[in-house]
């Protein structure tokens, strides 16, 4: 119990609720009822069936299309019961061994659809859990791959100065020029088509990755050029530091706030930037769910109409978004926090390594 | 709580309010008509035209010897008021209407016609899409004319669809004969031309033009009705005095201005019906549903063995059982009732059951059988082995199938195909390109495996001469062949090359009939199913009805504004 307490006042509510979120699309296998491809031909666009309560059990009504023109369904009225921790479709747990168990589910011509069904009636809540999954994979791997390089480009551009620094900077100010979406399709359409829908998620989370490192590369060189004129940065090159241990022992450690924050306040741009290239449709493609593709196909005036639930992609979206921007608030308040109340204990830390290489020297 | 009653009652108010009306006009006559077009005309050079945004605008300005009946598909005269086939069948003598002029008031002559072949239709310096149908065996026909109203065609062999083919448009050779003796034809009539110079006969003629915005067109005094065209009054045709083509951005623009009242006229996919369908009162419209339309939606396989593709893939293709075994996988009910709403029906074949004259209702219908599917493929050596289907020498049947990305239903069809085969383990990775990148993979570098595709129909049987001959433009499944490479391909062949040529209707119909047996039995053209064509059509228009083979317009100059809308 205190340790949950200490984890909610450290990540907060919205820290809390993203990590739930994210352990439950990591178990989308076992929390979904279904695969995300699961079709029911005769459902399209199926309203939501809940569990209900009859006689003492859970049972789910059966429903049966009687008007294909506006989609209308009415309840056959006879109903299968709604079973927990069953054996239903077969699904393959994280791509690695097969399993058919499921939280819930209910036997065949009855569906649960917690929050309605697709054109092809697969359930939108299967694949919601499928699809951030993806959108979490994702932007966890583009950002650690663009931090690494901005990262390091600032670094190296900051402590180095001079010629090393106007070119890196120069080159991230063209990359920050270049428009991002004409460079993503031009991306896209350059993968050969065959390639099945994962390895063109990668290959389109790489380049939004070369595209998003650039803004962070120039603040931490901004950093870094403020942090080398430092008295203990002074004092480390006194000693005759190495720039390596410099950078990673004096530099990064001060900075790491800054990074952990900007970490969390970038994530949405990933997520934002998968669903939108999704929605135009050059990111995951079909059956493969993402925010992006489930929310794309809920744009026309018809399924608007017809089926609002569709929508709820894009709900998932913004929740996200804003539950990460929260995340980076309270990361931030801590490191004030920590800036203005443990102050004296690094400057302690700092003043026993000064003391400990004048013993050195 | 007040606030959101208010809110409500407001609503409800707007809502009655929203209502069109309909005022009687004192006159039927003398209205207009607007209607919304999704991409600009790219000539007002009827020779040249070949996208379906300008022959539809062209349509209303010139018009050719003979017409087709929307209602039953029987040749009526236009400009020819009768002809005479002799009978070789290779010589037919047309006579002109009397009294035909020009919209500038030239008189329109045989030497109009005789020029618009010899001079334009056949000179090779004419960059004309419609000379290929316009020759018997490759020799053009030879057009004399004896007097002003006398037109005589011979061809080199009798060619059966000669009268439906004579409906393609006549051009004045008063104002056209310098262009094409200086050769600077194909540059005449473009859509930067003043609207004043270009001269038609028509019932309309263009007044004015404004790229990106609109085109109007207005009534040609000097018109000519086609003989037996008569409306239910008394007054020349055409009875509406303009009309207005608004050029709009895309299809839901189109659906949304039709709502707002700014356009009576408009074309409506089966999921746009539960939108409209509670508004017909409010918003004064018709939904008029002609049933399924002629275009024909497909599964095709590469069969061409020089194509870029793994030999052992090219050789499932070819195999008939393979191409049976997909054809009865698929729920053609399923993808009515899922991508078209339920307005729609089942292909049976390369013919359109609308078509009375040609349909052979003797075509094998595939439906959803797949234990006869599991039977073909086993007989043919193919192996199940867990979920996943295996060839006789152990390839794993995956297939890349392609559709074009701007038609939203093609793509929903392809996935649905994706997931009918799956039960079978076939595994089909759908793969959606834009429509230029498509055609130049099928048609050019033939690196496909599986096509999903659509192809507009023709009444005459001849016109699928360019998809089923072995040498034909477009044989997607096995394009470029010098010859016939199966005995089936050979009979096809035999059968329009007879076809073409024979004058008899029912030894003919037999001909097509033999042809429509041979293909859905090869199946190398999978047909899957066609949605219903509805049109939405404002209450204040009369003379719209549907027709089952044309549009809803059986002919423009009918058309009479009967009421006056009334905007809230």
């Amino acid at each position: 119990m205190r340790g949950l307490r200490s984890l909610l006042g450290r990540v907060g509510v919205a820290g809390a609720l993203l990590l739930l979120l994210g352990t439950a699309s990591l178990f989308a296998e076992f929390l979904a009822p279904y695969r995300y491809d699961s079709v029911r031909f005769d459902l399209p666009y199926a309203p939501a069936v809940w569990p209900r309560l009859e006689h003492g059990r859970l049972v789910v009504p059966v429903l049966r299309m009687v008007d294909p023109v506006h989609r209308r369904y009415a309840e056959t009225g006879s109903v299968l019961p709604l079973r927990l921790f069953c054996r239903g479709e077969s699904v393959r747990m994280w791509g690695l061994f097969r399993s058919s168990r499921h939280l819930f589910c209910t036997p065949a011509p009855a569906r649960v659809l917690l929050l309605g069904a697709d054109l092809f009636g697969r359930d939108l809540f299967s694949r919601l859990l499928y699809g951030m999954r993806v959108s979490f994979l994702l932007s966890f791997l583009g950002v650690m791959i663009s931090f690494t390089i901005g990262t390091l480009v600032g670094l190296v551009a900051g402590y180095a100065g001079g010629w090393t620094d106007r070119i890196l900077m120069r080159t991230a100010e063209v990359v920050m020029a270049v428009p991002a979406l004409y460079l993503l399709m031009g991306l896209r359409s350059i993968v050969p088509y065959g390639l099945s829908g994962l390895s063109v998620a990668l290959v389109i989370t790489g380049s939004l990755s070369l595209v998003g490192w650039a803004s962070l590369a120039r603040v931490v060189r901004g950093l870094v050029r403020s942090l080398v004129s430092r008295d203990f940065v002074l004092a480390a090159v006194a000693t005759g530091a190495s720039p390596a241990r410099i950078i990673l022992r004096h530099l990064l450690p001060n900075m790491r706030y800054y990074l952990l924050v900007a970490v969390t306040l970038s994530i949405p741009a990933f997520i934002v930037g998968e669903a939108g290239l999704s929605f135009l449709g050059l990111g995951l493609s079909e059956p493969r769910p993402s925010l992006g593709n489930i929310l794309a196909e809920g744009q026309s005036l018809e399924t608007m109409e017809s089926a609002p639930w569709l929508l709820a992609a894009g709900g998932t979206i913004v929740l996200l978004v804003v539950l990460f921007n929260r995340l980076g608030d309270v990361l931030r308040e801590a490191e004030e926090q920590i800036g203005s109340g443990k102050i004296q204990g690094r400057t302690d830390k700092n003043g026993k390594d000064a003391k400990s290489r004048e013993n050195g020297t | 709580m007040l606030l959101l009653a208010s809110l409500v009652a407001s609503c409800a108010r707007k809502d009655s309010q929203g209502a069109f009306r309909v005022l009687p006009r004192s006159s039927p006559l003398g209205g207009a008509m607007t209607f919304d077009l999704v991409s600009d005309p790219k000539t007002f050079n009827p020779a040249l035209a070949s996208e379906t945004t300008s022959t539809q605008v062209l349509g209303y300005l010139f018009r050719g010897l003979t017409r087709v009946s929307p209602y039953d598909g029987i040749v009526k005269g236009d400009l020819a008021s009768r002809w005479s086939v002799d009978r070789s069948g290779r010589r037919v003598v047309f006579t002109l209407r009397r009294g035909l002029r020009w919209s500038d008031g030239v008189p329109l002559t045989a030497a109009d016609v005789v020029f618009t072949f010899n001079r334009i239709y056949y000179n090779p310096a004419v960059a004309s899409p419609v000379r290929d149908v316009l020759t018997v065996g490759g020799k053009p026909f030879r057009v004399t004319a004896p007097d002003p109203r006398t037109v005589v065609f011979e061809t080199a062999r009798p060619f059966a669809p000669l009268l439906e083919e004579l409906g393609v448009e006549i051009l004045p050779a008063h104002l056209l004969s310098a262009a094409v003796s200086q050769g600077r034809f194909n540059t005449v009539w473009s859509v930067r031309t003043p609207p004043e110079k270009i001269v038609g006969d028509g019932p309309f003629r263009l007044e004015r033009y404004l790229p990106g915005q609109e085109i109007v067109l207005s009534k040609n005094p000097l018109y000519t009705p086609p003989k037996g065209l008569s409306g239910p009054y008394a007054a020349p045709l055409p009875y509406l005095d303009r009309l207005t083509l608004r050029i709009v951005p895309n299809q839901n623009s189109t659906l949304l201005r039709f709502l707002g009242g700014k356009s009576d006229l408009v074309s409506v996919s089966p999921a746009q019906v539960p939108v409209l369908s509670d508004k017909t009162g409010e918003k004064a419209f018709r939904l008029l549903v002609r049933g399924p339309s002629q275009a024909e939606t497909f599964l095709t396989f590469n069969e061409n063995p020089r194509a870029p593709v793994p030999k052992w893939k090219i050789a499932w293709f070819q195999n008939r059982n393979f191409r049976q075994a997909v054809a009865w996988a698929i729920d053609r009910k399923a993808m009515v009732d899922v991508v078209y709403n339920g307005l729609g029906a089942p292909i049976p074949g390369p013919v359109s059951p609308a078509n009375k004259a040609f349909f052979d209702p003797g075509v094998v219908r595939y439906h959803h059988d797949l234990a006869r599917s599991r039977a073909l493929l086993a007989a043919s050596g193919f192996r199940k082995k867990g979920s996943r289907l295996y060839d006789a020498s152990g390839h794993p049947v995956v297939v890349v199938l392609m559709t074009n990305t701007e038609s939203p239903e093609r793509l929903s069809l392809a996935q649905m195909v994706q997931s009918m085969l799956a039960p079978l383990g076939i595994r089909v990775r759908v793969v959606p390109l834009q429509f230029n990148m498509l055609t130049t993979l099928v048609l050019s570098s033939h690196q496909w495996e599986m096509l999903l595709f659509g192809l507009t129909g023709t009444l005459d049987p001849h016109g699928n001469a360019t998809v089923w001959r072995s040498t034909g433009f477009l044989h997607l499944w096995n394009p470029g062949e010098k010859g016939p490479s199966t005995p089936w391909e050979g009979e096809v062949d035999s059968l329009f090359a007879r076809g073409e040529t024979e004058m008899d209707p029912v030894r003919r119909r037999a001909l097509y009939d033999r042809w429509q047996e041979i293909a859905t039995r090869e199946v190398p053209l999978v047909d899957l199913v066609s949605p219903d064509a509805i049109t939405a059509v404002r209450t204040t228009l009369s003379g719209i009805t549907p027709t089952p083979l044309g549009g809803v317009v059986p002919h423009i100059s009918l058309v009479a504004q009967t009421g006056r809308l009334l905007l809230p």
